[in-house]
């Protein structure tokens, strides 16, 4: 037990870590992140990247499902799951006329689990909840009044962190409940500089946004092949404080114009989300699973410079492969995963929804020829909006490498 | 046990630090794809109030010129400059057997001339009846010496302030005797003692002049009084020189320039005193300048403030005052100067400050893209003095002024148009910025 200590305290202090890197290291390069609070991350623990951003369903004890708290409620004994995400996001970015590449990427998330008793498990994971990291550069806008016009760069930077506890239990043979407490925080950067003339303004703004949010969630064998998944996370505001400076350099005499700290902004209203999805076992060592996702950003009436927010559905498959888990041969444990997916997007930008599809692959390597640790990697290649007008076609290549190592302590050395 | 989990942690916080992703893309990706979160005004509408006030005086000792001369200007009348100044020597010792030939006023010219140098002035060599010492150390272009009525020598002359080097005035050799006799005699030994028998010159125009006004130098090596004198030697005498200069030391002023127009009968007859605005809208739609009387272009913004009516917050990010002489009053007898200065005056119009533009005193420029079209408009960037304006809570009834350069030592003149001028309204022209809706 006292290793155990030892380590929720290495735990604790690595959290505190991950909050300040995720606070200046950028996880995404997405011109689409300047709108609302960030674009949803690519980051995830776990096997779901590599199926195709799905998996309500999927529930295992050797492995930690984050979508569905319920998948917390799997039967086991003495697990404990300690799961770290590196994420790196290759983009390019292609408009009508231009085209360019774009890199970002950070240690993402960090996670652990352990089983209370055998039919519970509750857990603790902190991970990137949207992702803010643009910069446009060259705006023009017209200077009312006149025939002229300004010229801006616009930079953003920041995150919102999940920082999430969740409790999952067997109910009945088939029945799994699960509960997740989530509590979203982080800062969005932005900083505008214009240029118009000889004369400049600078406004830095940095939001600070928090708020709450509940997950419920359910998964039930309907038979041994076939298991529905069931989860919503509530609708929440976040309350956002903002502190703004503003200079200018008027004449070339540069001056601050204002530096106000605590300017109440609007809440953020994050809407109902719907998740369901099927995991299908036709064979002992398939998987499949079919998902569907709705978030009513609709209700919210929300719209943010240029778009406005639209209910966004995201249909997602995918599939996990190995050759036999207790066979004798390495190469017969490693897990193939491949996946693919449709998000219609949240926002609409000229009647245009900024729509995804994306295709994923993964593997799964064991640690140990026994060792239920994985490490995890998967490529997902996205695309992202389009071309369109003044819109901006985003393909986006992320590689998700993640960690999970399992039960590493509580194993007894066989030979002392 | 820990140990996997420590070295992970090691591995992990590498790995983050490593990946410092702090170099900012700066491709132009999205430049149509989003708005400014700022919106930018440009507005000139707000009420801009001309008017000509005149300074009671203005100091002009401690100058470097001798401005002299007097023309018949179109508004101003008979404008007129007189000089009154000091000679000393640098030392009063002369051989004995010294003899003098001549003697001489020789004044330098600066290059500065206004109106019409093609005409013959007039230039009076007066005695100063009294000294040039007066309480306080300053004289003011009103301030006057009593002088000889008669003019101890006199000279016709066309002027050439470009092409000649200065303007040779012989004197009387009586004078110069006298004086010469006293310093071979050790009666003259110091400034004081000179003083005693000649108190300075004063040069004067004739009184029906209408030439040029011209500047001289007050340098003591290039305007003197020179004394040509002559020591005779066996073979061949050796000429020497001495010279009376105007020597200023420490505060006392040795040299000023009485400077006046006259302006009875015209609209600016009515600006007896310092506080009276004359408004362009009473004077024909114009705003007058004149350098050396004291004539000067009072500007104030009563409508500024209603800035604030735009919702939101915001700040200005240029203020561009546009003004413009009438083509007509300008050629290049009179012309006019490249650039103005621009100083805060408060409701007394007294001087509070000039106005600075990023460290450099501001000028109003003639803006060149216009001047193409043979229409001169000066345009004076105001910015931090409207940014002061409009972050003064208590209304302070200030204005700022404008003049050319050399206000105290020429008599430059310009002529502006009013806010109401049918030809050009004077206006303001405002950038404003609303960062938050």
């Amino acid at each position: 037990m006292m290793s155990n200590k030892l380590s929720v305290l290495s735990l604790v202090l690595f959290l505190t870590c991950t909050y300040i890197f995720s606070q200046t290291n950028r996880l995404t390069g997405s011109p689409y992140s300047l709108f609302g609070l960030g674009v949803g991350t690519n980051s995830n623990m776990g096997k779901n990247n590599a199926l195709g951003k799905g998996g309500y369903a999927l529930y295992n004890p050797d492995f930690i499902n984050n979508y569905n708290p319920a998948s917390y409620g799997t039967n086991t004994t003495n697990s404990f799951i300690l799961d770290t995400g590196f994420l790196v996001e290759v983009s390019s970015l292609e408009n009508t006329n231009t085209q360019e590449n774009r890199i970002a990427g950070n240690f993402s998330s960090l996670g652990f689990s352990s089983n209370i008793d055998d039919k519970s498990t509750f857990g603790i994971s902190i991970t990137p909840f949207t992702d803010v990291g643009y910069s446009l550069i060259g705006i023009q806008t017209n200077i009312e009044g006149s025939f002229d016009q300004f010229n801006s760069n616009i930079f953003g930077s920041g995150a919102l962190n999940d920082l999430r506890f969740t409790y999952g239990r067997t109910f009945f043979k088939n029945l799994r409940l699960g509960a997740n407490f989530s509590y979203l925080f982080g800062t969005i950067d932005e900083t505008e500089i214009i240029q118009t003339g000889i004369s400049g303004l600078t406004v830095e703004e940095s939001s600070n946004y928090r708020g709450v949010r509940l997950g419920v969630g359910l998964q039930y064998d309907i038979g041994s092949f076939l298991t529905y998944g069931f989860v919503t996370n509530l609708p929440t505001s976040l309350s956002g404080l903002q502190d703004r400076e503003v200079e200018k350099s008027l004449e070339l005499t540069p001056s601050l114009v204002e530096s106000e700290s605590e300017i109440e902004l609007e809440s953020f209203k994050i809407p109902l989300e719907i998740n369901n999805g099927i995991r299908i076992n036709p064979w002992k060592n398939l998987f499949i699973n079919l998902d569907h996702s709705i978030t009513f950003w609709d209700s919210t009436a929300q719209s943010d410079n240029v778009g406005e927010f639209v209910d966004q559905n995201v249909y997602s498959i995918g599939a996990e492969y190995f050759f036999d888990k207790n066979g004798f041969k390495y190469w017969e444990k490693i897990e193939f995963r491949a996946g693919m997916f449709h998000d219609t997007g949240y926002l609409r930008i000229n009647n245009e929804n900024i729509s995804s599809t994306g295709f994923s692959a993964g593997i799964g390597l064991p640690l140990g020829i026994r060792s239920k640790s994985f490490l995890n990697i998967s490529v997902t290649n996205n695309s992202r909006g389009s071309t369109n007008g003044i819109l901006v076609d985003e393909r986006i290549n992320t590689i998700n490498i993640n960690v999970s190592l399992k039960d590493f302590w509580f194993i007894k050395r066989k030979i002392d | 046990m820990g140990r996997p989990l420590c070295i992970l942690l090691l591995f992990a916080t590498i790995v983050a630090c490593s990946f410092d992703s702090t170099d900012i893309p700066t491709l132009e990706v999205g430049q149509d794809f989003a708005d400014s979160n700022v919106r930018v005004f440009s507005i000139d509408t707000f009420t801009v109030e001309v008017s000509t006030f005149k300074f009671d005086s203005l100091i002009t000792s401690g100058t470097n010129r001798i401005l002299f001369g007097q023309y018949e200007d179109e508004f101003f009348g008979r404008v007129k400059s007189s000089s009154f100044f000091e000679l000393s020597a640098e030392s009063y010792s002369i051989e004995d057997d010294a003899e003098l030939d001549s003697v001489a006023l020789i004044l330098a010219y600066d290059k500065y001339h206004y109106s019409d140098t093609t005409k013959v002035l007039h230039v009076n060599v007066h005695v100063l009846e009294d000294e040039v010492r007066i309480k306080d150390d300053i004289f003011y272009n009103t301030s006057e010496i009593p002088f000889e009525s008669i003019p101890m020598a006199s000279k016709s002359f066309f002027p050439e302030p470009l092409d000649e080097d200065s303007l040779h005035i012989s004197l009387p050799l009586e004078f110069g005797q006298n004086i010469f006799d006293l310093i071979l005699d050790n009666d003259i030994n110091n400034d004081e003692e000179l003083r005693e028998v000649f108190k300075g010159f004063s040069i004067q125009p004739d009184e029906n002049d209408d030439a040029s006004v011209l500047g001289f130098s007050t340098s003591v090596d290039r305007t003197y009084v020179r004394f040509f004198y002559r020591i005779p030697e066996e073979f061949d005498d050796t000429e020497e020189t001495l010279d009376l200069s105007i020597r200023e030391f420490a505060q006392e002023p040795k040299i000023f320039n009485n400077i006046q127009s006259n302006v009875s009968g015209t609209v600016l007859d009515t600006l007896t005193d310092r506080e009276i605005n004359l408004l362009s809208t009473d004077s024909d739609n114009r705003s007058f300048i004149q350098s050396g009387s004291g004539y000067a272009t009072r500007i104030q913004l009563p409508t500024i403030k209603s800035i604030f009516d735009i919702p939101g917050t915001g700040t200005i990010l240029s203020a561009i005052l546009e003004i413009k002489p009438p083509p007509n009053t300008y050629n290049d007898l009179v012309p006019i100067r490249d650039s103005l200065n621009i100083n805060i005056i408060d409701q007394n119009n007294t001087i509070t400050e000039q106005l600075f533009f990023g460290g450099q005193p501001v000028y109003g420029i003639i803006d060149e893209e216009k001047e193409e079209f043979n229409e001169l408009i000066y345009q004076i960037p105001i910015g931090v003095y409207v940014d002061r304006e409009l972050n003064e809570t208590t209304i302070i009834d200030d204005a700022f002024i404008i003049f050319p350069s050399e206000f105290n030592s020429s008599v430059d003149r310009i002529i502006l148009e009013g806010e109401e001028s049918l030809d050009f309204s004077t206006r303001l022209i405002l950038t404003y910025a609303v960062y938050d809706e």
